[in-house]
This record gives structure tokens, C-alpha cells and sequence, in this order.
């Protein structure tokens, strides 16, 4: 059982986060502080979110990057939308609103694919593209700074504080209960609903999900809601995180998240991929940004280290789907 | 395609983010008002890459205003959304309108090159402006607000005005592909190195154009470099998410913050000193040069290096050949936001 | 008599003009394991496909279990107890052995969240029926074909299957694996299911069919028990055409001679060891042994695709180096691959293209340019030399049957006359017909002169073409025997044997 455990792509990604953060500690001491494991994860709330909403997608063969417009639109649209009504209250309403309006952009999207038969990857695009224009063409092209009063402190709201000799007074955001409330549900739905096991059935072999009656379109269609609601979460939460609301929030971002999707053991061709290996990935791609501005290491790096790091786990899979290939092709000679 | 797609609208964020909705202060009028009214009223237009932005609202407001200074029928046009072959459209249906003068603010600098061309034959005076880069022939001036260079060597004497020219600094760009930041933070730190030798450069961040980026990496940057001394920002998020983690450290007073905002981003940490000096440029005056310099060509009059345009910010402007030729002339035209005067620019 | 379960009477069915089954009845009984059996584009498939509910018949009737059916659902197939095993398997490669056997009960259930112990609990059953022990937790696509069959095969037992139609189930398989699927079939059968094994490999036939039925160009040429029933027969039904494999004339070779090709000590690790062999021209040097032994190796190695790691080649005297496929082809070496479609072809080319592709030097121009008629006049030359059976040779590949594919990938290494020529399984997945015209053609080859390579596991195969056999073992050759030597059974009985030595 535990060896079985060692050898998994979770593991595995679990030990170079270890050696990462020791390697970097070691360099810059203040790397060890509650503080900055506090500070880490609440850089990572957002990602965690988004990139929960996008596995799924992902698994059932899906690749999707309109999912950072999706959390432009919905909180950006909300924001001037409740700030026209003269809005003050809390967050919440702000997330039913935004929430709402993510399910729609999903269900459109879905609609999209499972009516017409088209690439995800073709219609996540143009979304990508429409959002974002939307955005700036019908809501505001600025930045707007006006938070309603019941949600200024919402930024500062911490479970736990730490204080911190260099940064001040930090601390474990209370957000981080949507990401973790958020990773439990997906991976219970992942794994104990016949929806998603539907979603590894049709990234597995689309054509036998449907031939042995799984409800395909159905469950293309809450892979997509889901994706929906959960960006307009992400994208809610970092605004009141930033304190502002940008229409073009998450624009350079989408590869980013999808990196450490595929990081965490997904593959970009459906039928793989695991809540924890995706909030691992997260993780290693924050711990990496984080790790080359702490050792000093020029910015310029960040990129390449990913890079590798992605060529190195993209081509193990393949290697070994290429050692099974060949051993086939040759039973089948014999 | 897509890498288009981002570019594009990264230009474009710039660009709003940095515009105002709100009304702005309008420039000055020009020193010099024409003397008496020509027989035929003149007819200027300035075409932009769309109307649907804020930055070109504002950018209007400066065209209209130079008509009224100078009894010019001056107006602007444009497509709803970015578009080059709308916009040659446009440029042709005012050749054929017979206007006396186009500034072009082109979306694509190639594409519009033709249809440029085809309005100086038509002995149209045309001028280019964020066209630096179109070929010769093509333009008669191209106006820039300032050159990138200038522009970063400010931001450096202004932070090390603050740093008492030593210590640590670190530099933002929104990232490392935009070609405007890195020219303006490139040139900052080589004006530092040449001039401040006591100042220590440890890195450039790339924020992502994302104010919360910013703000985690100016935290780490804190905890690997306690006595930092300096930061300059490229994208208007930057000096806030900054300025947002030095405020929380309690570091105010120590940490010099400067870079390109607007007081709409950066007014709150303005006023309890954690952003220190924002830096920003008005399209409404670069409109209104724009304007000016057709108006000077049109009645004879020679553009020479170093001369007043009679506009804020161009009072002496530098005349130099772009690189595809056309010859370029840059102001000075940034503005600058502090405590003291961020009631002036209200965007 | 056991039991009619199906019966499918005067049933017809066309596409456009052609007609794909003309007035055919098939009987399935209880308990007995019924074959089908006929050359590509006999009406197998359409035959499986009406019973199965995918097509609806254009005449005739279908009766199972005593119903009465004149068009026939999938949903009404599957409830009468019809499962086909296709050749695919149904399967979802990446979820695990206890899912893939467990999915369809689930789905039936309509119950929305997984109960991972009643899953396991499924499987265990599944797997129970058939006394087969899978690793439940293991990834579907790391088994192989055979373990992937067994799965298919416990799927359709849960689904309460009376009758299971197997499409070519042994394609992927091993000769061992053949053997173990037989076994389970006649559990199977003794559990009274009804076996339809669909197939074109008569040997197979042979040893399990209870009844042979043979399908010739949409019509039932033969139905009958299978007892007195001989290859030669079936051959003959299945063709209308008598093969006569008993009298097939050897060419001779010139013992005295100098070899073609001579290798000497041959390594590459991992995968063969001190391999030496002589070949002389007009001779067919068989290669045998089962998966693993290195057989195939050995010809990508000679074939400069793997690079032995040490060892000595030699081509009509003199010593050569292979270290990639252009060094092989320059010395004269021609490959034609075990799956010719996937490395052999470009199915969405033209025949002809396709015949002229590794010459096409010997068309160029001056100036760079193709003499076309030169190159379309050579093409046509070998597809009539080669009686490749298309209306031109401007059509596309994959318009070919089979047989024909594998004559193209012939005639493209042919058409450069190559001294060597190695052939791995060139009849694999090629019906009986064009198998005996393959044959005919490497004798053909072998008359002209060149050396012959052949890497094969058929044994009649062997027999019927090879002057000599090699019999390879955990990457050595492990015994050579001339052809008159021995007989099939006992090659047949060496392999085996070789097969318990080695114990994967």
C-alpha cells in the first residue's frame, strides 16, 4: 500500500516541493516562517480554486483557458453592477451574483460544445477573447478601486496571524476554506459520483462512454458549469484579496494554471488527474516563483525552471506510454 | 494568433488603465493664439485606433480644445473596435473629404502606411503619433509624449532624489516581454549606474500586470533584502501592490516607491507616503501637440530641435529620425503625482 | 440438439449497389461453439452487426429465445442476452481492471454515487466466472491484450450474455494467450453460452469450432459440424479456389556459393546476443521464436533502425556498417515491417505514390524535377507484377483490403531490388487467399535471386517458404533445423518447449 503510494505522480511531485523548499531555506533562512507559508498559501487561494474548476474539464479531455475570462467578466460585471446600486453589504452577495453569472458563461460554453460538436479548445479561445471584451467594451476598460464598506477589511481577515520580522503582521487568510471546501467536493464528485467517473470514462475513450450508456452531453455539461462557477469564485476572491477590480484580471494567466494542472499528473488529453496532484502543482509553481526571488535567482529563470520542469513530467508519461506501445506492437506480431 | 491577442489587449489595458473617466484638467491653452482668421476655415482630424476607450475620450478632449484655441474645425474619428482596415477606411473617406490635416493614431503602423501616404499626396499634412517605428515618406512628424528613455531616466532621478542616490532597488515591469517597460527600466538602471554608484540594483519582477503579483513578490523581497531601499514601477498596479506590502511592514518612511500610476490606483498610499511619486502622461496634450504641429506646417512654419510647441510638456521638444525614418519629435510631456498634487489629476 | 437461441433466416442486406449478404441464415445454438469464417468482404461483419441490432436486415427474419424480431435493436440485443467483443474491447484504458468490469452494472443501477466496495465486490464475481486472477487495481492499459480480452469477455458475462460473438478475438494475442482464450471459451461452452468466433485463421478454426460456417461474397457457402472438416476444404470455400500447399517447389541454392549476408556475433543488449547466421542469395532464412526472443530486434537491426551494439554484418563478402536505415537501404537491405500500416504506408497516398516512394531518385530530372510518366509507367508495372487488385493506381491506399496493403508495401521494397529483403510476419492479419499468394510471391523473390529474411511465428508458414529455420530463445539462436528435417508438429513442439524454458 505504501509502496504503491510512493510510486505515485503525487508523491513524486511532493518530494521535489520538499527538496525545493529545503534547497531554498537553506539559502535564505526567512524562508521557514509560518509567515511565508501563510503568505504562499493565500497567493495561492485563487489558483487553487480556478484550477479545481479546470481539472474536471480537463480530465474528460477538455483543454480550456477561457476560465480566467470567466473570472473576469463575472466579478468585474458584479463589482459595477453592485457598485451602480450603491451596494455596501458583505461578500456574499457578491459571490451568489458572480457565481450565477459563471454558471451561465459555463452552461454557454457547454452548450456550445455538446450542440455543435466543437473542440473545447476552439471555443474556450473565442470565450477567452468575447469575456474579456465584454469587459471592456460594455462594463469599463478601468480598474475600480471603490470596495463597499462591508467588504474593506475582507483582505486582512485572517483565521490565524503571524507576525513576521520583515513583512509585518500576516497571516492564514480566511479564504483558504473556499479552496479547501472547494478541492473536497471536486474530489469526492471526481471520485465517488457516476459523473465523475463519466468524466475519466470520456477522457479514457469517448466512444465506449457512450456506447455503455453514460449520459455524455449531460456530464460534459456540469464539467462546464462547474469550471463556471468556480472561476467567478476565484475571480470574486481576488478582488477582495487585491482590493480592486480589474477587467482584465488573470489575462496573462491561463497557461500559468494550466501548467501546474498538468504539474499535478493531468493530462492535456483527458482521462488522468487528481485534486491533490492538482493543488500540488499549484503549489510548485508558487514555491518556484517565490524560491528564485528568495535565492536571487533573476526573474528571467522562472519561465525556464517551469519549463523544464513541465518537459521533464510531460515526457514521463509519454515515455512510458511509448514502452507500452512498442511492447504491444509487438504481441500483436506474434 | 493568440500572442497577438494578448498584445492587443495588454496595449489596450495600459492604455485604460491609465485613462480617466472622470474629467481631467485640460491643457493650458497655447501661448500663442493665430492672429486672424484665415478666409477658409481649416479642417483637422485626428483618427485613433478606436473611440471605445477612455484614453482617446480624454485624447479628444485635447483635439477639441486646440480647436477652439485656434479657430480650427478640429474633431476625431475612429472604428468602434481596434481595427486597421476600418481605420484605413476612415483615413480614405477624409482624403476624400478634403480635410487639411490627419493625425493618425494607427493601430497596426504598417497598415495604415499606405493610406498615409495616399493623404500627403493628396497634400494632406499628416501626423503620426505612437508611430515612431512607420517608414519614411509615410508621415510628415510622428509626436511622442516623451521619448521611453527620458522617461525612465526621470523615474531614476527621482528615486534616488529620495534614497539619497544609494542603497538597494528593485524594479517592476508588467512583463518581461513588454518592450516599453523594460526600455524605461533598463534605461533607469543604466542612468543609475553611470550617475548613482553608490545605488545597488537587485533585480527586475515581472508584476504580470497584476497588482497582487506585486504585492507577494515585494514580500518576499522584503524578507531576502530587509534594507532594501528603492522600488520603480512600470505598470500602474505596480507601485501600489508594492507600496501595499511596505505599508504593512511599517517601512514607509524607508522604502522610496516610484513609478508610472495614477492617483484612481495609487491615490490612497500617495497620501500615507508608501508610494511616493507616481508618474503618468495625459493623451488629451499629446492630442493637442498633434494638432499644433499640423497647424505649424500648414502655415509655413519649420519644426526645428529644441523649439516650444506652446503645449505643456512640449516646450522643448527633441526632433530626432525615427527608425524606419520619420522623423520623431518627443516632449517631455509626464506628469507627476505626489501628495501635494494629486488633487490636480483627479483620474 | 442443443437449443436454437438465434436463428437468423434469409436475411439480405445492401449498401448502395453493393450487396453485403444474399439470402444467408446463420444458426447459434446453445453449448456449442460456432465459427465464422470467410475472407475480407465475405459479409462477416454485416452478418455480426444485423444480429447485434446495429444494422436493420433489408429481408429476412431474426428469432432468439423464441421471439420473433424483423428489426432488432442494440438495446433489444443486449437484452436477449447478445454480446460482441469487438476487436477494440470496449475498454477504458486508463481506469482500473475492477472499474472497467463493474461500469455497466453501475450504469444499470442508476444509482449516482460510487460504492467502491461494490464495485470491487462486481469485479471479484466477474472474475470468479471465468476462474481468471486479475491484479483488480491495475490499469487497463498497462495489461496486455490478452488480460484486456479476459476483461471484455467478464463484461459480457455480467451482462447475463447467452450468446458472445467474438470479432478476430486472437489478432492481438500470442500463441500461448490463443491458448488460454481457447480455455476459457470452452468453459464457456460448457456452461451451455453459445460461442460465435469469428476468424479467418483456419488452423484456429481447426482446433475450436464445434461448427464451421463460411461466408463467400454475401452468400453461405458451407455450414456444417466440424468433424472431417480440413484446412484445405475450408481453404477451398473460403477462396472457390483450390491452394495447393503440398507440392510446392524449393528453389535450389548453390551451397558452394559465397552468403549474401553474413552476421557474425551480433549484440544489442537488451535484446539479442551473439547472433551468427548465413544467408545466400535465392535462400528463405526463417527466424522463429515467440515474444521476447529478439526475433524482431534482430530485424530492426539489421534494418539500421536499432544499431546492434556489437557484432559483425557482411553483404556479399564485405564488411558493412549499419548504424541507420540509409546505411541498410545504400547496402541494399529492404524492411518490410510486421504492422504495415502504421510504419509501412501512407494510407491517404495513392498506390502508385506509394509503390514509387523509396525511388524516387531514379525519376529526377534535371533541374529537380520528377519525370512523371516514367515514375506512373513503373508503378503500373509493379502493381500488375505484384497482382495488386485495385481499378488504379491513383486511388488512395486504405481502399485496399488487407492482402493487397501488404502486396504495396512489397512492391515499394521490391521495386528498389534490394539483395536482402527481411519480412517480419508479412501474412499477419492477411486471410487465407492472399496468404497463399504472399507465399507464392517469396519463392518468386527467392527465384530472382535475392536473399530472403523471413521473421515469422506461423509455423506452416515456415515450412512452406523457409530453407532453413532459426529458432530463437531469450535473444540467442537457440536451434537451426533444415526445412527437411522437420516436421510442423515437432517445430510446432520446439516452440512450445521454448515457450516453458523461457516463462514470462
Amino acid at each position: 500500500m505504501l509502496k504503491k503510494a510512493i510510486r505515485t505522480h503525487e508523491f513524486i511531485i511532493f518530494l521535489i516541493l520538499v527538496a525545493l523548499s529545503l534547497v531554498v531555506g537553506i539559502i535564505n533562512p526567512a524562508f521557514f516562517s509560518v509567515s511565508t507559508l501563510f503568505d504562499t498559501l493565500r497567493a495561492s487561494i485563487v489558483y487553487f480554486i480556478m484550477s479545481f474548476g479546470v481539472l474536471p474539464l480537463m480530465i474528460a479531455g477538455g483543454v480550456d483557458i477561457s476560465f480566467v475570462a470567466i473570472a473576469a467578466m463575472t466579478s468585474y460585471t458584479t463589482h459595477m453592477f453592485l457598485l451602480k446600486l450603491g451596494y455596501e453589504g458583505g461578500t456574499l452577495l457578491y459571490f451568489f451574483i458572480a457565481g450565477a453569472m459563471g454558471l451561465l458563461a459555463g452552461l454557454l460554453m457547454g452548450f456550445l460544445v455538446t450542440r455543435f460538436n466543437l473542440p473545447v479548445f476552439n471555443v474556450s479561445l473565442a470565450l477567452y477573447t468575447m469575456w474579456y471584451g465584454f469587459n471592456l467594451f460594455f462594463i469599463g476598460a478601468t480598474a475600480n478601486f471603490d470596495l463597499p464598506q462591508g467588504t474593506v477589511g475582507y483582505y486582512a481577515r485572517f483565521l490565524v496571524t503571524a507576525k513576521d520580522p520583515y513583512v509585518g503582521q500576516t497571516g492564514l487568510h480566511v479564504s483558504i476554506i473556499y479552496a479547501v471546501v472547494v478541492g473536497v467536493f471536486v474530489w469526492w464528485l471526481l471520485k465517488y459520483t457516476i459523473i465523475g467517473r463519466g468524466l475519466f470514462a470520456i477522457g479514457g475513450n469517448k466512444e465506449v462512454a457512450i456506447r455503455s450508456g453514460f449520459n455524455v452531453n449531460f456530464i460534459w455539461m456540469v464539467a462546464f458549469a462547474l469550471m463556471g462557477v468556480l472561476s467567478a469564485i476565484a475571480g470574486v476572491t481576488q478582488g477582495f484579496l487585491s482590493r480592486y477590480f480589474n477587467p482584465v484580471l488573470f489575462i496573462t494567466q491561463p497557461l500559468d494554471v494550466l501548467a501546474g494542472i498538468i504539474l499535478g499528473g493531468a493530462s492535456i488529453t483527458g482521462g488522468r488527474g487528481t485534486v491533490i496532484g492538482t493543488a500540488l502543482g499549484v503549489l510548485l509553481i508558487q514555491i518556484i516563483n517565490r524560491a528564485l526571488i528568495l535565492t536571487g535567482i533573476p526573474v528571467q529563470w522562472q519561465k525556464l525552471v517551469v519549463g523544464i520542469i513541465l518537459v521533464v513530467f510531460t515526457s514521463i508519461p509519454a515515455i512510458r506510454a511509448q514502452r507500452a506501445r512498442r511492447l504491444r506492437r509487438t504481441t500483436e506480431a506474434a | 494568433m493568440k500572442k497577438s491577442v494578448f498584445m492587443v489587449l495588454s496595449v489596450l489595458v495600459i492604455a485604460a488603465m491609465l485613462a480617466s473617466c472622470a474629467p481631467a484638467a485640460t491643457p493650458a491653452p497655447a501661448t500663442q493664439a493665430p492672429t486672424k482668421a484665415p478666409e477658409k476655415q481649416l479642417v483637422f482630424a485626428a483618427v485613433v485606433k478606436s473611440i471605445a476607450f477612455n484614453w482617446f475620450k480624454r485624447l479628444e478632449e485635447g483635439v477639441l480644445q486646440f480647436g477652439k484655441d485656434y479657430g480650427v474645425k478640429a474633431f476625431m474619428e475612429g472604428p468602434s473596435q481596434v481595427d486597421s482596415a476600418q481605420q484605413v477606411a476612415i483615413i480614405e473617406n477624409l482624403i476624400a473629404q478634403g480635410v487639411d490635416a490627419i493625425c493618425n493614431v494607427p493601430y497596426g503602423v504598417p497598415e495604415n502606411e499606405p493610406a498615409q501616404k495616399k493623404a500627403m499626396d493628396a497634400g494632406i499634412i499628416v501626423i503620426g503619433h505612437e508611430a515612431a517605428t512607420a517608414k519614411e515618406g509615410t508621415l510628415h512628424y510622428d509626436v511622442e509624449a516623451f521619448d521611453n528613455c527620458a522617461y525612465g531616466e526621470e523615474m531614476m532621478k527621482e528615486l534616488a532624489k529620495r534614497t539619497g542616490e544609494e542603497g538597494k532597488y528593485i524594479q517592476f515591469v508588467g512583463s518581461l516581454t513588454n518592450a516599453s517597460h523594460n526600455e524605461w527600466q533598463d534605461c533607469a538602471k543604466a542612468y543609475a549606474e553611470k550617475n548613482y554608484p553608490k545605488m545597488q540594483f537587485i533585480a527586475k519582477y515581472e508584476s504580470k500586470e497584476d497588482m497582487e503579483v506585486a504585492y507577494n513578490t515585494m514580500k518576499d523581497v522584503l524578507r531576502t533584502h530587509p534594507d532594501i531601499k528603492g522600488v520603480l514601477g512600470s505598470a500602474a498596479g505596480d507601485v501600489v501592490g508594492a507600496g501595499r506590502a511596505i505599508e504593512e511592514a511599517g517601512l514607509q518612511d524607508k522604502i522610496a516607491v516610484v513609478g508610472t500610476s495614477i492617483t484612481s490606483y495609487a491615490g490612497e498610499l500617495l497620501k500615507t507616503g508608501a508610494v511616493d511619486l507616481a508618474m503618468a502622461w495625459d493623451p488629451a496634450t499629446a492630442g493637442y501637440a498633434c494638432m499644433v504641429v499640423a497647424y505649424k506646417l500648414i502655415k509655413g512654419e519649420k519644426i526645428t530641435d529644441g523649439m516650444d510647441l506652446g503645449v505643456p510638456g512640449y516646450e522643448k521638444i527633441i526632433l530626432r529620425k525615427g527608425v524606419n525614418g520619420v522623423p520623431v519629435i518627443y516632449g517631455s510631456a509626464w506628469i507627476k503625482i505626489d501628495a501635494s498634487n494629486m488633487d490636480k489629476y483627479p483620474f | 440438439m442443443a437449443e436454437d437461441l438465434l436463428r437468423a433466416e434469409h436475411i439480405s442486406k445492401r449498401f448502395g449497389g453493393v450487396v453485403a449478404l444474399d439470402d444467408v441464415s446463420l444458426t447459434i445454438r446453445a453449448g456449442e461453439i460456432c465459427c465464422l469464417v470467410g475472407e475480407n468482404g465475405s459479409g462477416k461483419s454485416t452478418m455480426i452487426k444485423i444480429i447485434s441490432g446495429v444494422y436493420t436486415p433489408d429481408e429476412g427474419d431474426i428469432y432468439i429465445n423464441g421471439h420473433h424480431y424483423k428489426r432488432l435493436t442494440p438495446i433489444e440485443a443486449i437484452h436477449e442476452g447478445i454480446q460482441v467483443i469487438y476487436q477494440d474491447f470496449s475498454l477504458f484504458p486508463n481506469l482500473t481492471v475492477a472499474e472497467n468490469i463493474a461500469i455497466n452494472e453501475l450504469l444499470a443501477s442508476g444509482k449516482q454515487v460510487v460504492d467502491w466496495k461494490e464495485v470491487e465486490q462486481i469485479a471479484r464475481e466477474g472474475l470468479a466466472r471465468i476462474n481468471a486472477s486479475l491484479p483488480l487495481d491495475a490499469v487497463v492499459e498497462t495489461l496486455p491484450a490478452a488480460d484486456r480480452q479476459l476483461i471484455a469477455i467478464i463484461k459480457a458475462l455480467l451482462a447475463n450474455a447467452r450468446i458472445i460473438i467474438m470479432d478476430e478475438p486472437t489478432t492481438a494475442l500470442t500463441q500461448r494467450e490463443i491458448q488460454a482464450l481457447f480455455n476459457v471459451i470452452r468453459e464457456l461452452k460448457q456452461r451451455g453460452l453459445a460461442i460465435l468466433f469469428v476468424s479467418h485463421k483456419l488452423n484456429e478454426v481447426m482446433e475450436i469450432a464445434d461448427r464451421t460456417v463460411i461466408f463467400r461474397n454475401g452468400k453461405k457457402v458451407l455450414d456444417q459440424g466440424a468433424a472431417g472438416l480440413d484446412i484445405p476444404t475450408m481453404a477451398y470455400y473460403m477462396t472457390g479456389r483450390r491452394l495447393d500447399t503440398s507440392a510446392v517447389t524449393f528453389e535450389k541454392i548453390d551451397e558452394t556459393a559465397p552468403p549474401l549476408l553474413r552476421v557474425e556475433g551480433l549484440t544489442l543488449h537488451g535484446g539479442f546476443y551473439d547472433v551468427s547466421f548465413e544467408l545466400k542469395a535465392h535462400e528463405v532464412l526463417g527466424v522463429t521464436g515467440l515474444l521476447g526472443s529478439g526475433r524482431t530486434e534482430l530485424a530492426l537491426s539489421l534494418f539500421g533502425a536499432l544499431p546492434a551494439d556489437a557484432g559483425r554484418i557482411f553483404i556479399e563478402g564485405k564488411e558493412v556498417v549499419i548504424r541507420s536505415i540509409t546505411d541498410a537501404v545504400a547496402h541494399g537491405i529492404g524492411y518490410v515491417p510486421e504492422d504495415r500500416i502504421r510504419e509501412g504506408l501512407f494510407l491517404d497516398q495513392p498506390i502508385a505514390d506509394n509503390i514509387t516512394v523509396t525511388l524516387i531518385e531514379r525519376f529526377l530530372r534535371r533541374l529537380g524535377l520528377l519525370d512523371l510518366r516514367t515514375k506512373s509507367a513503373e508503378a503500373e508495372r509493379w502493381i500488375r507484377h505484384l497482382e495488386v487488385k485495385t481499378p488504379s493506381g491513383e486511388l488512395p491506399v486504405k481502399t485496399l483490403s488487407g492482402g493487397n496493403q501488404q502486396r504495396v508495401v512489397l512492391a515499394k521494397w521490391i521495386a528498389r531490388s534490394p539483395k536482402v529483403l527481411i519480412l517480419n510476419g508479412p501474412t499477419v492479419g492477411v486471410d487465407v487467399g492472399s496468404k497463399v499468394e504472399i507465399h507464392e510471391l517469396i519463392r518468386q523473390l527467392a527465384h530472382q535471386g535475392m536473399g530472403i529474411l523471413l521473421i515469422s511465428d506461423d509455423i506452416p508458414e515456415l515450412m512452406q517458404t523457409c530453407h532453413r529455420i532459426l529458432l530463437m530463445r531469450a535473444g540467442r539462436i537457440a536451434r537451426e533445423f533444415r526445412r527437411e528435417e522437420i516436421t510442423e508438429q515437432a517445430l510446432n513442439a520446439e516452440l512450445v518447449a521454448a515457450a516453458t524454458v523461457e516463462s514470462r
